[in-house]
């Protein structure tokens, strides 16, 4: 995990990044640090609960399932810390309905893989100016 | 075999002899009777007009020695104290009619009685004599003096009256022998009833025992002969009824039968038939009884062991031919009927199974899209974690494909970025080529596929891929023995895959919600066998359902689950590859075993293709 301030639209903003697969990590911490942000992985959904709790974070963009858990778990773990909530993104592999209704309220958009950078960015910067 | 009618021939019999008997008796005793009284009345009639003439005769003696008609007509006239005497006359010594006597207004001349010929007859010395017709009795006596015939005398009696008397008694005796003869008859008919009747019961008893009614009994109250007959008769039906099924009964339980049943000759003509077979060929009873057996065969059955019965108790399955000519399937089971050591033919039951056939089609054609929608269903299983498999790859080439244009963008794409890259890339590509093969191998419907020598590690790997992930997601450690390169293994690789696959998802449902989760496939070879153990920390499977769980339709998932086929179908597959799944016993933990040949050669009954062998 490394933390490059960078230029860029971002402006030091902090994402968290979950994912199993490491090279996707890798892939999109290149972009997002290019871009400005301040970015920070994990490949398990243990980890990312461990970081969440120590850290702030502006966006959480997370795999939905992992080996140690549902990625709902964590998403629901999120919701109800007292922290500032984060917007929180969802990627997934799969294209059936494993989520909830309840899941979904509090989440900005889900992914569906494989899905470009570019794609990513967009979604994002039209949600954020759209609330 | 009884004849005709013996009761009433016994009892004309019977009654004849008592009647004749007893007629002829009465009839002979009283004839006597009638005549031995008539002779009697005779001599005394005869004896009291000998007396009379013997007193007149010696009166008249005087008259007549000495002339004097007056007197002897006089001594003559006193005749008439007797009421029987008609005529008397006197003759004198020369056969001249000196007096005479005639009573009553009918005059009965002299010369045409018996005693006409007085003059004739009248001897010197003649003693007395007697003549007598129907009507009347004539006696005639010489009159002697001092030891000389000095005339006759005659008397004429009239046996009118006794006459009447006889016909008197006859007439009651006629009345007593008709009287007896009735009472005789009533005996007759007394003593026949006593001796026939009992005879009718026992007939018509032993009739209704012939013709198998056992419930015939003889009163057997009476004392003699006949009640001792009776009982003994009774005794016997009791012990023939308790030894023997009665006919009725018999006759019943062959015509109630849903079964066919027919009995066949040892020249294999058809001897009787029930009902059920009757219904079921189509035939009447008249027309199957003396039919050959190959006739409702099935062409092509009637030659060889088909159309002859088979041995002793064997059951077999046989298409008979009805008279409109449709076929039925039956199940016959037969066994031979012997009479001590003679052959007396078969008995066939035979059971009409066409519809249970018609069904037994019927589920093989559902048991084999079950076979189908049962694959298609552990596919479904798979398909979320394989979409997520592929996806996942497909997004880091897409990721990778933006970092270098990212890269050349910024002028920093270098040599090593490059190569890191594709690197990266091609691992990835790999990875999701190795997911796509195993999802081939699923694909493929080769039920009728030929046997291919396959690596077993390239099965188990391209098995393995495909859960590899599910297992990953829900941190089930999954251990898998290294299996030797060069292990081959003929089979039909996608069924071999299915019981891998299927035995995997199995484990891994077993182990959920467990502490220790894990699955682990054991590999080792046993005479040349391939052996693989699939061994899960679940829980222990009951005893009781150790059979069960290889059982079509038996399933301990949840409604929604699993429909129950995967055991018994991966049994039947593993069977057809001539091999054995079986619930390893007496393991620590829960144990499948694989047994698998390496070849065909090694092979039995590999020509069975219905997966679902495990049913039967």
């Amino acid at each position: 995990m490394r933390t490059v301030e960078a230029p860029g639209s971002a402006n030091g903003k902090r994402i968290l990044i979950v994912d199993d697969e490491v090279d996707i990590c890798e892939i999109l911490q290149l972009h997002f640090e290019l871009q400005g942000w301040s970015v920070k992985t994990a490949n398990s959904g243990r980890e990312a609960r461990m970081l969440a709790a120590l850290d702030s974070f502006d966006v959480i963009l997370t795999d939905l399932r992992m080996p140690d858990g549902n990625g709902g778990e964590f998403i629901e773990q999120l919701k109800s810390l007292s922290k500032p909530r984060p917007d929180i993104y969802i990627m997934t592999g799969f294209n059936d309905g494993v989520l909830d209704e309840s899941t979904l309220s509090g989440v900005r958009h889900v992914f569906q893989k494989p899905f470009s950078f570019e794609t990513l960015v967009e979604t994002m910067n039209a949600e954020r100016n759209g609330s | 075999m009884i004849s005709g009618r013996p009761s009433l021939s016994i009892r004309t019999r019977l009654i004849a002899i008592i009647m004749g008997t007893s007629v002829l008796a009465l009839f002979m005793a009283c004839a006597a009777f009638i005549a031995f009284e008539a002779q009697r009345q005779r001599k005394e009639i005869e004896a009291r007009l000998s007396t009379m003439a013997a007193v007149v005769a010696c009166n008249s003696a005087a008259p007549l020695v000495f002339m004097d008609p007056g007197a002897a007509g006089q001594t003559l006239s006193a005749l008439a104290a007797d009421p029987h005497i008609v005529e008397a006359g006197l003759y004198d010594e020369h056969g001249k009619l000196f007096a005479s006597y005639v009573r009553g207004p009918t005059l009965r001349r002299p010369e045409e009685s018996g005693a006409d010929a007085a003059p004739s007859i009248l001897p010197d010395h003649g003693p007395t004599s007697a003549k007598a017709d129907d009507a009347h009795l004539a006696i005639w006596t010489p009159v002697i003096l001092d030891r000389g015939v000095v005339g006759g005398l005659y008397l004429i009696a009239d046996l009118e009256e006794m006459n009447v008397r006889l016909r008197e008694y006859t007439q009651i005796v006629l009345i007593v022998l008709t009287a007896s003869s009735f009472v005789a008859l009533l005996l007759a008919f007394w003593l026949q009833r006593s001796i026939s009747h009992p005879l009718a019961l026992l007939t018509n008893a032993a009739q209704d025992i012939g013709s198998g009614d056992l419930h015939a009994r003889i009163p057997a109250e009476r004392d003699d002969e006949f009640g001792l007959l009776s009982q003994s008769f009774n005794r016997m039906v009791d012990s023939l009824s308790r030894t023997t099924v009665s006919k009725n009964y018999v006759d019943n339980v062959f015509r109630s039968m849903f079964d066919m049943l027919i009995v066949i000759a040892p020249d294999g003509r058809i001897e009787s038939a029930n009902r059920a077979a009757c219904e079921v060929l189509g035939y009447s009873e008249a027309e199957l009884v003396g039919m050959p057996l190959h006739r409702i065969l099935k062409p092509d059955q009637r030659t060889g062991a088909a159309a002859s019965p088979d041995e002793e108790g064997a059951t077999m399955e046989r298409i008979y031919t009805t008279r409109s000519g449709n076929r039925i399937d039956v199940s016959i089971s037969q066994a031979v009927m012997m009479n001590g050591p003679a052959m007396m033919g078969y008995v066939l039951v035979a059971q009409n199974i066409t519809e249970r056939k018609r069904q037994e089609r019927l589920i093989a054609v559902q048991q084999a899209k079950l076979v189908e929608s049962s694959r298609m269903s552990s596919l479904g299983e798979m398909a979320a974690g394989v979409a997520h498999e592929i996806n996942n790859p497909l997004a880091i080439i897409l990721g990778r494909a933006g970092q270098i244009k990212l890269l050349a963008q910024r002028g920093e794409l270098t040599t090593a970025a490059v190569a890191q890259i594709a690197d990266s890339i091609e691992g990835t590509v790999h990875r999701a080529t190795k997911i796509i093969k195993g999802m081939r191998l699923f694909a493929r419907d080769e039920t009728e596929d030929d046997f291919h020598e396959t690596h077993l590690r390239t099965i188990m790997e391209d098995t393995l891929e495909l859960c590899r992930e599910r297992f990953r997601y829900h941190e089930t450690i999954l251990t898998v023995d290294e299996v030797p390169e060069e292990i081959k293994i003929e089979c039909r690789v996608a069924q071999i895959g299915q019981v891998l696959l299927n035995l995997l998802n199995n484990a891994f449902d077993a182990v959920q919600g467990w502490d220790s989760k894990w699955v682990r496939v054991h590999f080792m070879e046993r005479n040349g066998d391939i052996v693989l153990h699939v061994i899960n920390s679940g829980p222990a499977i009951p005893p009781a359902q150790h059979d069960k769980i290889f059982q079509p339709f038996f399933s301990t998932k949840g409604v929604g689950k699993g429909v129950g086929l995967g055991l018994s179908i991966s049994k039947g597959i593993v069977e057809a590859h001539g091999g054995s799944l079986t619930l390893a016993a007496d393991m620590p933990f829960v144990t499948f075993e694989i047994v698998l040949p390496k070849s065909i050669a090694g092979r039995a009954g590999s020509h069975r293709t219905n997966p679902i062998g495990a049913a039967s």
